[in-house]
């Protein structure tokens, strides 16, 4: 049974995709921050179990249940990874067969997140800080990036 | 004082006290009314009358960043005292030019009036840049310096980093009263340390207004034990908050002293204390994760550790081989365990819990109605059982609606008892239990084996925590408030702690509970006793008498030593605590021999008990040792007279921080070390998962650890030759267990500089230990990594040296291969596996 099987089993499926507790997989060079590549080295583990669509189903479903969590913006930028990895996974490498499913409810509860994060951090700043360490604002432009990157090389929005 | 003094308080407490300037920017919480996490904090909420909304940049940490290396030597070299590092307020930037940079360890330079009613401040840490990572973005800071503070950006050239205040005007005077105050002492009017012992001294009489004002992680480091145990004694008489009382529980940070003697005024003293916090704190029990009484069993679960003594574990641990002997059975051996041998189970998933017993089939009447213990009323009796979300309700008064909790007497029971939890993640692995043998075969298992490949289908293992029985019993009065997951979150955390493991390493066997047995203190505990079951001892001392006592005394240190060390399973790279390993080395060398010795001398049935203890924890200790003399034979000889590794540790110990190199290293070593450096350049071994998978970065960390080229390339050979095995890869560079994945494609990157993108400010370097990001569990000062057997060339060693690429994250690749390519060449990124 995979990790991702287990933290189903557990009900830990948010502390599974945030790399919180045992799911933590710490980076060495980086403060022991987690690395969400060995997570989603578990999800595609989970996907050969169960099969690619059970997997997207699965996650899309996890992910939108953290979408109404009080999260960070560290958690909101790994979510945003996992969907391109997906995506990516999907069109580019061809690891999975089915598509993750971007719908209407996903993108009211991304957008939502979105507008919250970038009300808060503005609130709290008025001038930028580009180059602090990983704080807010730092997941919050890299969120952004890869929901960019969605768009740009899969022309799926993450938005409204 | 005024509320501008009290903000600042905390500021310069910072400039003082924070000598290894951790800070996180935790990602939580907002810029101005939560927090920034300071290894501890500073709390940033601002007084009223610094009004942020009408300011530029207001109260706010900014980091300064320039590409002139400062010269932080000179500070290093000088010493920091540990509390008191000297502010010196300039009332201009020609002041400011005019102090010699050496003299300046961190200054607050007083800029000028941003406007009519606020003037700027600006604190600046300059020896900041060499220890963490940032981003530098030089135009940004040019623009910034131009356009708001219309003066030339040589400035930040001086500084590193900076937190700039704007104070009001009629504030002014106050804060600059502050800032040139001193830290001083308890009798010298007019410094910081006597305005907070006035403090102390007002609350003390019941007056907390003052006190009340100081952040509580300040005072949680600052008062002295004496007046602590006085304010925990009267806290009730002088009408103090809970956030004071948990702060007067609190230990300072890696004080193990004050801990024992917190918990042990609670024990020993002739007034019941902690019945007293015990019944303010359960008043204020809720369902919010953030309540007191959750906090206050924290506190008092973490002081129990500082106490708890091996004796208390093999005391429990030998009635629990007693119950198991003799009982078989599941739910009711557990019962039977919490009756004799105070041991209970606290199950980690809810609706296992509740279900599972249904599955498993423990009978109603098998269940322990209370708490209590009907056989012997000073104990508390509850087993799994007890732990549950929702137990009966017949277990509460309702009132109301509300359920009102057992009542508990302290006159009947021990409340400092030490007890065993068992965390359990599922029934399932209560199943387990059941008899004897299967329970020595579960708990006794070869640690040294556990962690592999098929780590994640190993079960047979728990984890656990030994705390004291009132802790164990406000378990369960949280555990009926619904603060389940908080308090499994909780423990897991602490059971990580108590068994040495940190998150470091958890991820190597993430669901095998061996991981927790194979490392630290709880595995020693429960290998040993297979040295304190019932007879051992005897037996060893009556076949083999002065013999058999020196193998049980050396036993004794080998147990000490990796208590403390937490070495179990890396050895001497990954080591904790190993400033305690070195400064008794000796000690444990002789420990070790006559182990080894006494171990051979036995009958071949003690052997075979005591197989576990050989097998993983003397084996280990003896490679640690090993590992050990290696580096030393080969740091010693580029090492400055007078200099040694205990020397550097010691200097870490005392500043937070390691030496710079230059300190110790004799220069030509360190002369003949940088030539090499820019001879050979360096190299690293890294997979494409970690560029294009890890999405929350998008350029290789700000310090990469990398290897001399051609000791990399010997590394490589190594790899080839064992058959492309990725744990000989792993094994040979000892790093952690996940760096690289049998599915992973792995590269080694030659990082040749006039290759390398000319934008890049890549600088190659000796690594001081204090780089950012850094794992100083794997750090060892002199540019030396590990000995490595050659496989090549059978019977010689390799020897590589270890240096650091600094700003290794100042191009981005943007998760994507070939730009990570482009950075060091495509031709120097070669693909090594599969």
């Amino acid at each position: 049974m995979g990790n991702y099987s287990k933290a189903i089993s557990n009900n830990e499926t948010l502390d599974f995709l945030l790399g919180y507790g045992v799911y933590l997989y710490p980076d060495n060079e980086r403060n022991g921050l987690h690395d969400m590549s060995l997570t989603f080295n578990d999800i595609k583990e989970y996907s050969k179990e169960v099969g690619s669509n059970a997997m997207t189903e699965r996650l899309m479903y996890d992910i939108k249940n953290i979408l109404k969590l009080n999260i960070t913006s560290s958690d909101f930028s790994k979510i945003t990874g996992y969907i391109f990895l997906c995506l990516r996974g999907y069109y580019e490498e061809k690891i999975f067969d089915s598509l993750l499913s971007i719908d209407k409810e996903f993108r009211t509860l991304y957008s939502k997140k979105l507008n919250q994060f970038e009300k808060e951090i503005n609130q709290t700043l008025d001038v930028k800080i580009e180059f602090t360490l990983y704080n807010d604002e730092y997941y919050l432009k890299n969120a952004k990036r890869l929901a960019s990157l969605c768009e740009t090389k899969f022309a799926i929005s993450l938005t409204l | 004082m005024s509320k501008d003094i009290q903000f600042l308080e905390k500021v310069k407490y910072y400039l003082f006290l924070k000598t290894n300037w951790r800070i996180i920017f935790s990602g939580h919480g907002n810029y101005l009314d939560k927090f920034w996490d300071l290894d501890g904090y500073i709390d940033l909420t601002l007084p009223e009358n610094i009004d942020i909304s009408t300011s530029l940049i207001s109260a706010r940490l900014d980091l300064w960043v320039s590409d002139i290396k400062v010269n932080s030597l000179e500070a290093d070299k000088r010493g920091y005292n540990r509390r008191h590092i000297p502010l010196n307020l300039f009332n201009s930037i020609d002041d400011l030019n005019n102090v010699p940079l050496a003299n300046i360890d961190a200054g607050v330079f007083c800029y000028h009036n941003i406007t009519e009613d606020y003037k700027r401040y600006v604190f600046a840490f300059k020896d900041y840049y060499d220890k963490f990572s940032i981003y530098q973005n030089e135009s940004r800071i040019v623009k910034e310096v131009k356009e708001y503070l219309h003066y030339k950006p040589t400035y930040a050239s001086l500084f590193k980093f900076a937190l700039s205040i704007h104070v009001k005007s009629d504030s002014i005077t106050s804060f600059e009263t502050f800032l040139s105050m001193p830290y001083g002492n308890e009798l010298t009017p007019n410094t910081w340390r006597y305005y907070f012992n006035q403090a102390i001294v007002s609350s003390k009489t019941g007056d907390q207004t003052k006190i009340m004002k100081y952040d509580f992680s300040i005072v949680s480091e600052e008062i002295s034990i004496e007046d602590r145990k006085y304010l925990l004694t009267n806290f009730w008489s002088l009408n103090m908050e809970s956030s004071l009382v948990l702060a007067l529980l609190t230990p300072p940070k890696n004080d193990e002293v004050t801990a024992r003697q917190i918990y042990q005024h609670l024990q020993f003293s002739s007034s019941n204390i902690l019945l007293a916090l015990w019944n303010y704190f359960q008043q204020l029990l809720t369902t919010d994760a953030d309540n007191p009484f959750f906090k206050f069993n924290n506190c008092l679960l973490e002081l129990s550790q500082h106490v708890l003594t091996s004796d208390d574990v093999e005391t429990i641990g030998v009635k629990e081989v007693e119950v198991y002997e003799n009982y078989t059975g599941q739910w009711n051996l557990f019962h039977k365990l919490a009756e004799e041998a105070n041991v209970f189970a606290h199950c980690m998933n809810p609706y296992e819990s509740r279900f599972g017993m249904m599955r498993f089939g423990a009978e109603p009447p098998l269940m322990e109605p209370h708490p209590f213990s009907q056989s012997n009323p000073k104990t508390i009796n509850f087993s799994y059982r007890a732990f549950e979300m929702s137990p009966p309700s017949n277990e509460y008064t309702q009132f109301n609606g509300f359920p009102i909790m057992p009542y508990i007497s302290f006159n009947e029971f021990d409340p400092f008892k030490f007890v065993k939890v068992y965390l359990v993640e599922k029934p399932e692995q209560i199943s387990g239990f059941n008899n004897y043998e299967k329970f020595i075969s579960i708990l006794f298992s070869d640690p040294q084996n556990v962690p592999r490949e098929d780590e994640q289908k190993d079960e047979r293992h728990v984890r656990f925590i030994y705390m004291p029985a009132i802790c164990a019993y406000n378990l369960y009065l949280m555990n009926n408030y619904s603060l389940h997951v908080e308090i499994r979150t909780y423990l897991i955390s602490v059971a990580v702690t108590i068994a040495g493991v940190y998150f470091s390493f958890i991820n190597v066997a993430r669901y095998s509970f061996a991981w927790f047995l194979a490392t630290g203190t709880s595995a020693v505990a429960i290998t040993s006793l297979t040295i304190n079951a019932p007879g051992v001892r005897q037996e060893i001392l009556d076949k083999y008498g002065t013999d058999g006592q020196e193998f049980l005394d050396a036993w004794d240190i080998i147990e000490t030593t990796t208590i403390t060390l937490n070495f179990a399973y890396f050895g001497f790279y990954g080591a904790r605590n190993i400033y305690q390993f070195v400064s008794n080395v000796d000690n444990i060398t002789s420990a070790l021999e006559t182990f080894a010795i006494r171990y051979q001398q036995l009958s071949l049935k003690l052997q075979r008990i005591l197989n576990p203890i050989y097998k993983s924890f003397y084996k280990t200790a003896l490679i640690t040792l090993e590992e050990y003399v290696d580096y030393v034979s080969r740091l010693n000889p580029i090492l400055q007279n007078g200099k040694s590794y205990m020397w550097i540790l010691d200097y870490k110990n005392l500043n937070g921080q390691f030496p710079l190199p230059s300190s110790y290293i004799k220069p030509d070593k360190l002369v003949n070390y940088l030539n090499d450096l820019q001879t050979e350049e360096l190299a690293f071994f890294i997979s494409k998962r970690e560029i294009v998978s890890q999405l929350d970065y998008q350029t290789l960390p700000p310090s990469k650890f990398a290897g001399f080229t051609s000791d990399m390339e010997k590394i490589l050979q190594n790899f080839n030759v064992s058959g492309k095995n990725v744990q000989q890869l792993i094994g040979d560079l000892k790093v952690a267990k996940n760096k690289f994945l049998v599915n992973d494609e792995i590269f080694i990157v030659k990082v040749k500089m006039g290759e390398v993108h000319s934008s890049t400010n890549f600088q190659f370097d000796m690594p001081t230990g204090n780089e950012p990001g850094v794992n100083i569990d794997f750090f060892r000062p002199g540019g030396i990594l590990p000995s490595v057997d050659d496989l090549v060339n059978v019977g010689q060693k390799i020897y590589p040296r270890e240096a650091i690429i600094k700003n290794a994250n100042s191009m981005a690749h943007n998760n994507d291969w070939d730009s990570f390519k482009s950075i060091f060449g495509n031709n120097n990124v070669i693909q090594i596996y599969p």
